[in-house]
């Protein structure tokens, strides 16, 4: 999988590549080392079993490539034990499993680190050998375990020397780098003369606000011996999480919950969309995806029941995470993303006034929360290991159930350590040998950069099906009838493609149901429309008064500008068709697909989803029927063009001279 | 932003057939019926001028309904290659929500409305740039 020379990583890895390739000279190629280990439950329904997977993948693998499950991105790196240790003192086993934690990484960690050290010779996908470094990049974890990481003690932050009485600060302390860590470390063992027993050293550690590892793992690390810029920041676990332990309880403690709960219930369905019809205020082990299915509707719900400063700082902190969610990030969104929180903090006293923030018994006067000072961290970790929606805990997780559940339970629940890699073993290499016969199949040839040097530099001397990356292979596995796990979504844009070349049965059918109608949307209707029915039946079932005036209008517009073929004219004066309409029946869709590209990688197709336009029905009183965007002023693009050009714009002036 | 209330196409009849540019813009495309929503215009964020600006607490556009001189909602058709997305429009509230709406007909009673560029990501960056 070789991506080097991608401008698209380029852009998301510059930063950290560029930092280890000026420490390593020319010549050398940086494999950053992504890692993630959390616990997780193995045991189907009982039995309380749990394991702790260390994963492993490779910074270099495309993000998008390597965040999707089926590619099989992240390996089982080694299962870390679990263990019990029997010391009556809580806090003393605490250190005990920190430090076996540490010593456990350094076993399995060494050869990352030698060969980060002195490098190592590695052959690429097409057989070249290169000197290859590995330092880590990322390390995935949720906040607890960024602790153990960080060798710090509770109430004490990861990656800044702040501690909990400064988590509410509107600024971002120091950097807790590696070498004031390790420099604690010494100091402890230099300074504290009584350190003979664990009781005492914890005691000391405690004092300087440590965890009591002696031997962190990364101590050794070359290039990589700083916590504070390889523990990246996590969306999953930082920022999801908080908002729906924090913010959202803001909310419901202002609002109330019978308010904030019947307004979530009454927001208009979209399909395939979540719709809380109970209200959030009742919800139980509440999932990644509904913290983030509620955070597109806590702004429209709260506006207006909570104090304007209130308002705003709940806004801001959802400005922060839209923002930094991006999977493009460049200076201007950084400032953003800064302007963003600072906006947070100057009014975050509102959130106290209301009394919204509160503890067990009483309201809290203060903003002592862990994550919330981990987001001041955000912008200096993504100047240095790009956006971090690609370090998200969402895909190690998944990654969990194909590297540990699913081999643990297809066992004797006896051994796992041993079957478990059994299992991944033969999965591997069945795996492997499809690869190979469907890559057989399609008669693909690797190419050989060689050849090109010795022609003249001419590019169409190399044949189409020379493939050189992994990109260009997967197309013609696909084709080949080789399926890597999950269905792709579905591609709208090929099939109205097809469509309009006349491959389909469909493309018989005027207009063509399936049309891409601008460079970066194809909509889709079914092939038979739901009613075929006069203008007067679908005036009185639709309950649409003006119907067939409106239609009179559109043919009387284009009968006078045959011209053009876009309609850039919404609402005006209408025209009168005089006499009888020469047209009686309609047919009618209740819904159509609709697919885009995305925003940021316009090459990227985006799930397809639902427009309804029903008429009214028992469910559907008033009719089912969504919002949607028009284009007006065709010399205007959208997406870039926002707002403009389109529907509210053309009106504006309309309205001023209302006011 | 529209209400997307019908989405249609006139079969051929009459006079129209596909091979006239007349004939093909009536009967050779899909067409929808929309009722519009304006932009209500705020105070800019740094001087006194209207405009259309985001309401300054939410950061979101509030939307009303466009309605015509005689009062009836403001409704015409646009051929349906003109659409570019999805949007969600949400009910405002105000301090406390009625207490007869649903899920079915907020939308329909409300007389002001949020335009949510929450509701997606993609739209957030559209909307938000």
């Amino acid at each position: 999988m070789e991506y080097s020379g991608n401008s698209s990583l380029a852009q998301q890895y510059y930063f950290l590549v560029n930092f280890f390739q000026t420490q390593l000279g020319p010549g050398a190629t940086v494999l950053g080392v992504v890692l993630s280990s959390d616990k997780t439950n193995i045991s189907s329904m009982t039995g309380g079993r749990s394991a702790h997977p260390l994963l492993i993948s490779l910074a270099n693998i495309f993000q998008e490539f390597r965040n999707k499950a089926s590619n099989h991105s992240y390996l089982l790196l080694g299962l870390l034990p679990i263990p019990k240790f029997i010391h009556k003192k809580r806090k003393i086993r605490g250190m005990l499993e920190a430090r076996l934690y540490h010593s456990c990484l350094d076993i399995i960690l060494a050869p990352l680190k030698a060969a980060a050290a002195i490098g190592v010779m590695l052959s690429d996908p097409v057989g070249n050998l290169r000197w290859c470094f590995t330092p880590l990049a990322s390390f995935i974890v949720d906040t607890p375990e960024a602790q153990l990481i960080a060798c710090v003690g509770g109430k004490t932050s990861p990656l800044t020397v702040a501690n909990y009485q400064q988590f509410g600060d509107d600024f971002r302390h120091p950097s807790r780098t590696g070498s004031i860590t390790l420099g604690t470390i010494n100091q402890i063992h230099r300074l504290e003369t009584d350190l003979g027993t664990l009781e005492k050293y914890e005691k000391s550690a405690k004092s300087y606000r440590l965890n009591g590892v002696q031997l962190p793992f990364w101590r050794d690390w070359s290039l990589s011996a700083d916590p504070s810029v390889f523990l990246t920041s996590e969306p999953l676990h930082h920022w999801h999480k908080m908002f729906w332990d924090h913010d959202a309880k803001w909310c419901i403690n202002a609002v109330g919950e019978a308010e904030i709960d019947f307004r979530f219930s009454v927001l208009h369905n979209r399909t395939g969309y979540r719709h809380f019809g109970d209200g959030i205020s009742k919800l139980k082990q509440v999932t990644g995806r509904e913290q983030r299915d509620i955070q597109r509707y806590i702004i429209v719900v709260v506006a207006d029941a909570v104090p304007p400063p209130f308002l705003i700082a709940i806004r801001a902190l959802l400005d922060f995470r839209y923002l930094a969610q991006s999977p493009r990030i460049d200076d201007n969104v950084c400032k953003r993303i800064t302007d963003a929180l600072r906006l947070f903090h100057q009014h975050k006293k509102a959130i106290l006034d209301a009394g919204a923030r509160r503890g067990k018994k009483q309201p809290l006067d203060h903003f002592e929360i862990p994550k919330l000072e981990l987001l001041q961290s955000v912008v200096p970790t993504i100047q240095l290991s790009g956006p971090p929606c690609q370090w998200s805990a969402d895909f190690t997780e998944h990654a969990h159930i194909e590297v540990v559940k699913d081999p643990a339970r297809s066992g004797n629940n006896h051994a796992y350590e041993s079957q478990i890699c059994r299992f991944l073993d033969r999965l591997e290499k069945i795996r492997n040998f499809t690869l190979a016969t469907s890559i057989r199949n399609a008669g693909v040839q690797f190419g050989d950069t060689t050849l090109v040097e010795d022609e003249d530099d001419d590019e169409t001397g190399f044949r189409e099906d020379v493939v050189l990356t992994t990109a260009q292979l997967l197309p013609f596995l696909w084709t080949s009838g080789y399926h890597i796990g999950t269905p792709r979504i579905v591609d709208y844009f090929y099939r109205a493609d097809l469509m309009k070349r006349g491959l389909l049965n469909q493309s018989s059918l005027r207009p063509f149901r399936t049309y891409q109608s601008t460079e970066n949307l194809v909509y889709h209707l079914s092939r038979d429309p739901s009613y075929k029915i006069t203008i007067s039946e679908a005036t009185d079932l639709f309950n649409i008064q003006d119907l067939s005036a409106a239609i009179g209008s559109y043919i009387m517009h284009h009968s006078s500008n045959q011209a053009s073929s876009h309609l850039d004219l919404f609402g005006g004066r209408r025209r009168i068709y005089p006499g009888r309409l020469p047209v009686s029946r309609l047919h009618i869709w209740n819904k159509l697909r609709l697919q885009t590209t995305s925003y940021h990688f316009p090459h990227d197709k985006l799930a397809p989803y639902t427009i309804n336009a029903a008429p009214p029905s028992a469910m559907w009183p008033h009719g089912h029927y969504d919002s949607a965007v028009f284009n007006i002023d065709s010399s205007k693009k959208w997406p870039q063009s926002g707002l403009h050009g389109m529907h509210s714009f053309s009106l504006y002036f309309e309205i001023m001279n209302q006011l | 932003m529209v209400d997307v209330r019908l989405i249609f196409r006139i079969p051929h009849s009459g006079p129209f057939t596909d091979d006239t540019p007349l004939g093909h813009q009536i009967t050779g495309r899909f067409l929808a019926y929309l009722q519009r929503y304006d932009v209500v215009p705020q105070r800019n964020p740094t001087g006194a001028q209207h405009g259309m600006y985001p309401d300054a607490n939410t950061g979101l556009y509030l939307l009303k309904r466009a309605v015509r001189s005689t009062g009836e909602v403001l409704g015409d058709i646009v051929p349906l290659d003109q659409l570019r997305s999805l949007v969600d429009v949400a009910p405002r509230f105000g301090k406390e929500a009625g207490p007869g709406l649903t899920n079915t007909n907020s939308i329909v009673f409300a007389k002001e409305f949020w335009l949510n560029k929450y509701f997606d990501k993609e739209l957030f960056h559209i909307l938000s740039s």
